[in-house]
């Protein structure tokens, strides 16, 4: 025994860095998949209140930028006035034309964003206190931006486009034409759309957009535009690139999006695929 | 005098990784080039300091990266390698004179060619684990390849470009 602690003693170093190594790749093996996101710690107090206070001050160094995209933002949505209600400043209601509400923007401003890591992140300065739940979509006015996956009081994290496990139905403006999307880790402008099935002639330049049968995000919203396609060897779909709308590296204000019959819908959805089985 | 020198290197610290999370990871560069130059603090640590200080600062270092980057281990398993293997590395490196009167590696006593060679070695490690360690979820080993290269490269520049803005501070001391 006297020994085995001299022995450990003399090579303490050694069995430090295992040690040390371990609890490292213990962590990257634990946390670092989709639901695992206790780790994701920018939505706590520490790393939230630094990345909050540094959001601050840089605001005065974008207003320009902000003024511009704000512009552009009211006039949109002045088109949408005879669809969207606002009816308080924290949320903004989307009805249909019977009048039902369908959505709700909640919006909310980054304060932490990554788009250079195989798996980006990016927080927002509003929590459950305001009302974000997870797996609710996030998008701007540009497009979408991905989906809220941990929620705190006052901040939330929403895991973005650019993740290696974010997955999305979205399709072809033009035709419907649907496919999955999936980011290939390669470019933080682009994403890829796999297995769309494709009835007619696919052209470049085609809007990607949000369908009715994407989860969490409104249908018709803009995803990007399709720069490249290939068929997929030894199937009948397509692989597409996409030039995303949004600019990763210049966000500043999104908007949560709160689908108010998505307990509905994913209630008969469950049903259809516990039949299927 | 050594008390000093240890909190204008934790002062150091602070700064390097404010640098990193706030300015360095919001930069876009461009596909391949993702520079990380907080393992900075590592490398310029005295060649006495004692390892079961340094492993466990590696690992924290490393950590407080991983939580602004919500890449969980991956910064810590990078810094805790280097830190580990730092006293190889100073030792292949040695000049022919030895490291006489040399506390810490430093530009003005070294020379830019030592640090400079020195630099690239240990990040240049750093970078291949930290961006192989990603490719568990990428599966794209060229592309890591490329990565690693480019942001080597730059990594390396900004940290002797760092280190002469401090190298004429550290040789009043």
């Amino acid at each position: 025994m006297r020994s085995f602690f001299l022995f450990i003693i003399r090579h303490y170093v050694v069995f430090m860095f295992v040690l040390l190594e371990g609890i490292a790749f213990y962590l990257i093996f634990t946390f670092n998949s989709y639901h695992n996101t206790y780790f994701l710690n920018s939505a706590n107090a520490l790393t939230g209140n630094v990345l909050n206070t540094y959001g601050n001050f840089q605001e005065y160094f974008a207003l320009r930028q902000v003024n511009d995209s704000l512009l552009r933002e009211n006039s949109k949505l002045r088109e949408q006035l005879f669809l969207a209600e606002i009816t308080d400043t924290t949320r903004h209601v989307v009805a249909d034309s019977t009048g039902t509400p369908l959505y709700y923007y909640y919006p909310a401003e980054v304060i932490g964003n990554s788009f250079t890591e195989a798996n980006n992140y990016i927080t927002l300065n509003k929590g459950s206190n305001d009302g974000i739940e997870v797996d609710m979509g996030v998008i701007t006015t540009e497009g979408i931006v991905g989906k809220v996956v941990k929620v705190s009081p006052n901040f939330s994290m929403v895991m973005s486009v650019l993740h290696s496990s974010f997955r999305s139905r979205v399709g072809i403006k033009r035709n419907n034409a649907a496919g999955r999307m999936q980011w290939d880790g390669r470019s933080p402008t682009h994403s890829n759309v796999i297995q769309m099935s494709e009835p007619g002639k696919l052209i470049k330049g085609d809007s990607i957009v949000t369908l009715s049968i994407s989860d969490a995000f409104p249908p018709g919203i803009l995803v990007g535009t399709m720069e490249s396609y290939d068929k997929d060897p030894g199937s009948n779909y397509y692989n597409v690139r996409v030039d995303l709308s949004v600019n990763f590296s210049a966000l500043r204000y999104v908007y949560v999006v709160k689908e108010l019959e998505a307990k509905e819908k994913n209630e008969l959805q469950q049903h259809i695929e516990d039949a299927g089985d | 005098m050594q008390a000093i020198n240890w909190i204008l290197r934790f002062v150091g610290l602070i700064f390097l990784i404010l640098f990193q999370v706030l300015v360095l990871n919001k930069l876009n560069v461009g596909t391949y080039a993702h520079p990380y130059v907080y393992p900075m603090f590592l490398l310029l640590l005295p060649f006495n300091t004692p390892k079961w200080v340094m492993l466990p600062l590696a690992f924290l270092i490393g950590l407080t990266i991983d939580m602004f980057n919500n890449t969980p281990g991956m910064h810590a398993a990078a810094c805790v390698a280097i830190a580990f293997l730092r006293p190889q590395f100073i030792k292949f490196y040695t000049p022919v004179t030895g490291y006489e009167n040399v506390k810490a590696p430093s530009i003005s006593q070294l020379g830019v060619i030592w640090f400079a060679l020195f630099t690239l070695t240990m990040i240049f490690i750093h970078h291949l684990l930290y961006f192989f360690i990603q490719v568990f979820w990428l599966k794209d080993l060229g592309l890591v390849l490329l990565k690693v290269v480019f942001s080597t490269a730059l990594s390396t520049m900004l940290i002797v470009i760092l280190a002469f803005l401090f190298a004429s501070r550290k040789t009043r001391l």
